[in-house]
């Protein structure tokens, strides 16, 4: 199955004035999605546009029903847009049949959510070592030790998620997500079901992908403190995004 | 991998899997049950009639070969006629009385001396033969099931019999009883059922029936030597699609069980397949979940599950895709909002306050990133 690669002009990337610029991994244009139940239309994005650039840590803050889940599952390839473009790494997602996204997915982005989703009947290292064969590469252990042992979860592994603390679910879920070197993290409010002292050694994990492993991390947070943590807060109302894109 | 999944799957609920085989292996038992006991029953009642002695049976005009069944009874005259051709040693008149009240089972009301003629009578466990209007003859087999004993009163037709005798069973029936009784109690007077006929050699046999079939056209006479092989399924109009029609209920049922088992679980287990595809599982079109019960705050703020959007129409016209109907409503509750709204009233203050940061963050970025 052929991926359909849309090669973005260099001329359109200006990311900053003057230098070198560098190629934005994810991007939208004019991004609209829009519900439709029963009679009424809910337009949850209305036209979207930001960049983010490869290694940049982004938080998505803005009050609930403002679309930034939506966003998020347009951006990852889970919803479908109604409108626009989703360019990621260069391949516009919207041009992409079901399947083809989902081929795409695999190897450019990893979720992680608020209710960390893992399959409660595997363990630990199974929920991890799952998305490993999804990905098609098999069970890869030296990959597998890196990550768990970044995370801190070594000693966790052969639990059931329901014998694990909340703060360690979300962990295991994030080393699912980015076990496979997604290039880029989404989050969908990871902190959101956590107490605030594991809130924060997920958010310093978070980080710590960030900064030692260059890992992309796109969060949705209703923690302003969380922001603290992200080289880049933006700002969503009513489906638009109102700050934080990068002015040129 | 997957195969871990599906198998731990499997034991995570040990009662269902186990519920779901059990189902498949009942309904699988049911059938073989239904065609066993079937035949079983065919062959048993065929063994009876065979053993009865007799070289021909007469049944009236277009009989079934289950005789426990059989229609309107025929005048007992019939069987004075078929006693007067060449060849016939006894002729023994029986009505046979069906008792579906309680266990299913067919009552002779025989003539003891005819009978004996034909038969060369029963072998006697217990008792003796029938002498009072209310005697009842019963086999070994039935007296050992229902508990009875010579000399007990025994309720069958709405009628308090005697029990006279027990006798060696295989003679066509399990109970007798006389004839003249039961014609009364059946409101058949002067009618038998069946005719069974002795002839003087089991040779004449075929030139008896030949000779009956010429006296009494239309009239069914069967030999009675190859009862047993008669006796199938196939050849017993509407039996073989009696266990056509019961074998495919039991399917059918066993079909809807296991469709009905599988569903469940799909609909139990729709986030982990929202996982799965969030994992970039490739989930086949009729599971495909969109991104439904991975957002915490829908699920929980979504009424009920029951009125999922289903196929929920998109601005450009197309259905969007929420194959399965699994999408949840989005309807949600105003406390929730409230509760968020609060939160980022704060966030908006601070930001409001800080302002300015967010810009230099990016700024030392962009810095880093050349
Ligand atoms: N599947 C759907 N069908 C119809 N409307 C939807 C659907 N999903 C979301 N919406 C609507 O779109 C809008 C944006 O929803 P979204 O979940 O993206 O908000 P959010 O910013 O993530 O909110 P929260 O902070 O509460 O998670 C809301 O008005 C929501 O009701
Ligand atoms: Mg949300």
């Amino acid at each position: 199955m052929a991926i359909a690669v849309t090669i973005t002009e260099p001329a359109e990337s200006r990311i900053l004035q003057g230098k070198t610029s560098v190629e934005p991994i994810l991007r939208t244009e004019n991004l609209w999605k829009l519900y439709r139940a029963g009679k009424v239309e809910v337009p949850a994005l209305r036209g979207v546009n930001f960049e983010v650039l490869p290694g940049e840590s982004v938080a998505v803050m803005g009050p609930s029903g403002c679309g930034k889940s939506s966003l998020l599952y347009v951006i990852g390839g889970l919803a479908q847009a109604t409108r626009g473009k989703v360019l990621v790494d260069g391949n516009d997602l919207t041009a992409l049949s079901d399947s083809a996204r989902t081929k795409l997915r695999r190897s450019k982005i990893g979720f992680v959510f608020q209710r960390f989703n893992l399959l409660p009947t595997l363990t630990a290292k199974g929920n991890i070592a799952i998305a490993q064969f999804i990905h098609g590469d098999g069970f890869d252990p030296h990959r597998f030790d890196v990550v768990t042992q970044m995370l801190g979860l070594a000693g966790r592994l052969q639990h059931k998620p329901s014998e694990l603390s909340g703060g360690e679910q979300q962990r295991v879920a994030i080393a699912r997500a980015i076990i496979n070197e997604p290039k880029i993290l989404l989050a969908d409010e990871p902190t959101g079901n956590l107490d605030s002292k594991n809130s924060e050694i997920v958010l310093q994990m978070l980080r710590q992908l960030n900064k030692e492993l260059g890992q992309t991390v796109v969060m949705i947070t209703h923690n302003p403190e969380a922001t603290t943590y992200f080289d880049r807060v933006m700002h969503m109302r009513d489906g638009v995004i109102v700050d934080g894109v990068p002015a040129d | 991998m997957m195969g871990e999944l599906i198998l731990r799957n499997l034991l995570h609920r040990p009662m269902r899997t186990l519920i779901g085989a059990m189902g498949v292996a009942v309904e699988v038992a049911l059938v073989i049950l239904i065609v066993g006991l079937t035949s079983g029953l065919l062959t048993e009642t065929a063994k009876r009639i065979e053993g009865i002695g007799a070289d021909i049976m007469l049944q009236p005009p277009a009989a079934s070969i289950i005789i426990n069944f059989s229609g309107s009874p025929m005048p007992i005259k019939i069987g004075e006629k078929v006693g007067e051709l060449k060849y016939v040693q006894a002729v023994a008149p029986a009505l046979l009385q069906f008792n579906s009240s309680g266990a299913v089972e067919t009552i002779w009301g025989i003539d003891k001396d005819s009978f004996r003629a034909v038969s060369g009578g029963f072998v006697f466990i217990a008792g003796h033969d029938m002498e009072g209007p209310d005697d009842l003859l019963v086999d070994d087999w039935a007296a050992k099931a229902k508990n009875l004993k010579v000399g007990d009163t025994f309720n069958v037709l709405n009628h308090d019999w005697h029990i006279a005798g027990i006798v060696e069973h295989g003679k066509g029936a399990r109970l007798f009883v006389p004839l003249t009784t039961l014609q009364e109690l059946s409101a058949a007077r002067d009618k038998a059922s069946i005719f069974l006929v002795k002839c003087t050699r089991p040779e004449h046999t075929d030139d008896v029936m030949e000779e009956m079939r010429h006296l009494l056209p239309n009239y069914t006479v069967r030999p009675l030597k190859d009862f047993l092989s008669l006796m199938t399924s196939t050849n017993i109009p509407g039996l073989q699609s009696f266990i056509n029609a019961m074998i495919a209920l039991a399917v059918c049922i066993g079909l809807l069980v296991i469709f009905l088992t599988m569903y469940t679980s799909v609909i139990e287990r729709t986030r982990d397949i929202g996982v799965l595809k969030s994992l970039s599982l490739e989930i086949p079109h009729a599971l495909d979940l969109d991104y439904a019960g991975l957002d915490f705050q829908r699920r929980h703020d979504c009424a009920g599950r029951g009125d999922a959007g289903r196929n929920l129409p998109s601005v450009d016209g197309q259905p969007e895709r929420r194959g399965g109907g699994f999408v949840l409503r989005l309807s949600r509750k105003e406390t929730a909002r409230q509760g968020v709204t609060k939160e980022y009233r704060i966030a908006e203050e601070r930001r409001v306050a800080e302002s300015g940061k967010d810009g230099s963050q990016v700024a030392a970025k962009r810095d880093r990133l050349q």
